[in-house]
């Protein structure tokens, strides 16, 4: 079974998931590393949704979900070695712009009405 | 390919790999761990930028055996990812932590001296 989008770049298309039955302990050793390093940033963004979820601050929200956007990008790099595709490269770079994206709103959106009260209060003294 | 090739590829592979992700791990155990938002900010930053890195090199030398692109296609890739994480990672960072400090995010109470407070006469 052919994939669909096969037609379009014969080069590129993803083919079949990974060969279970790996002829070399080199080859053994890169599927089973690809598999414990999904666990791995599994359970690294369940912690991170720990803190996600009792941080105290804002910030510790935001900060939870700058690094769950990271890890996101591992998983996704993981994943592309694991189907043998570099499809998702692009969306590396697509997810590590909406991350930093976030963080600054998150930050702007923090700091906003400090901000203002500030440049109100030197408005007032006349010295701005 | 050549056999050997292949074998230090896959090797080279799985320790940048290994590298990535132990660090990821340690990002997200600061991140835990730690006891106020700087420090939780220090942490999972340095180690999440770092272990991005090594992950993405080890996807580039685990494709570079597959045969599926000219390697260095995703080698530019891998370059841009590496260096935006390392620039766009410590401004995000620091964005944070100037916008938790305004809003008066309570430090640690180890902490010896808050001299952005002190430039600030707050």
């Amino acid at each position: 079974m052919m994939h669909p989008l096969t037609t379009l770049s014969a080069a590129s298309a993803p083919t079949d998931p990974i060969v279970n039955t790996p002829d070399s302990w080199h080859a053994w050793m890169a599927i089973w590393a690809v598999d414990v390093g999904i666990v791995c940033i599994t359970i690294a963004m369940l912690i991170c949704v720990y803190r996600l979820v009792r941080g105290p601050h804002l910030a510790d929200r935001a900060l939870a979900v700058d690094t769950m956007a990271i890890e996101l990008i591992g998983l996704v790099i993981l994943l592309a070695i694991k189907w043998r595709t570099t499809w998702f490269m692009d969306g590396v770079l697509v997810l590590s712009l909406l991350g930093f994206a976030g963080t600054v709103a998150m930050a702007q959106y923090i700091a906003r009405p400090h901000l203002r009260r500030a440049r109100e209060m030197t408005l007032t003294q006349g010295d701005g | 390919m050549i056999a050997s090739m292949e074998i230090l590829l896959n090797i080279l592979s799985v320790l940048f790999l290994a590298f990535g992700v132990f660090f990821m791990m340690v990002g997200a155990l600061g991140l835990v761990r730690m006891p106020d938002v700087y420090h939780r900010m220090h942490a999972a930053t340095k180690g999440v930028t770092l272990g991005i890195s090594g992950m993405v090199l080890g996807a580039a030398f685990s494709a570079s055996h597959v045969g599926i692109v000219p390697p260095y296609q995703i080698i530019t890739t891998v370059t841009l990812v590496i260096m935006f994480q390392f620039v766009a990672n410590p401004v995000g960072a620091h964005m944070l932590a100037k916008a938790a400090h305004l809003d008066g995010a309570p430090p640690w109470e180890g902490t010896q001296s808050d001299e952005l407070r002190e430039d600030a006469g707050r």
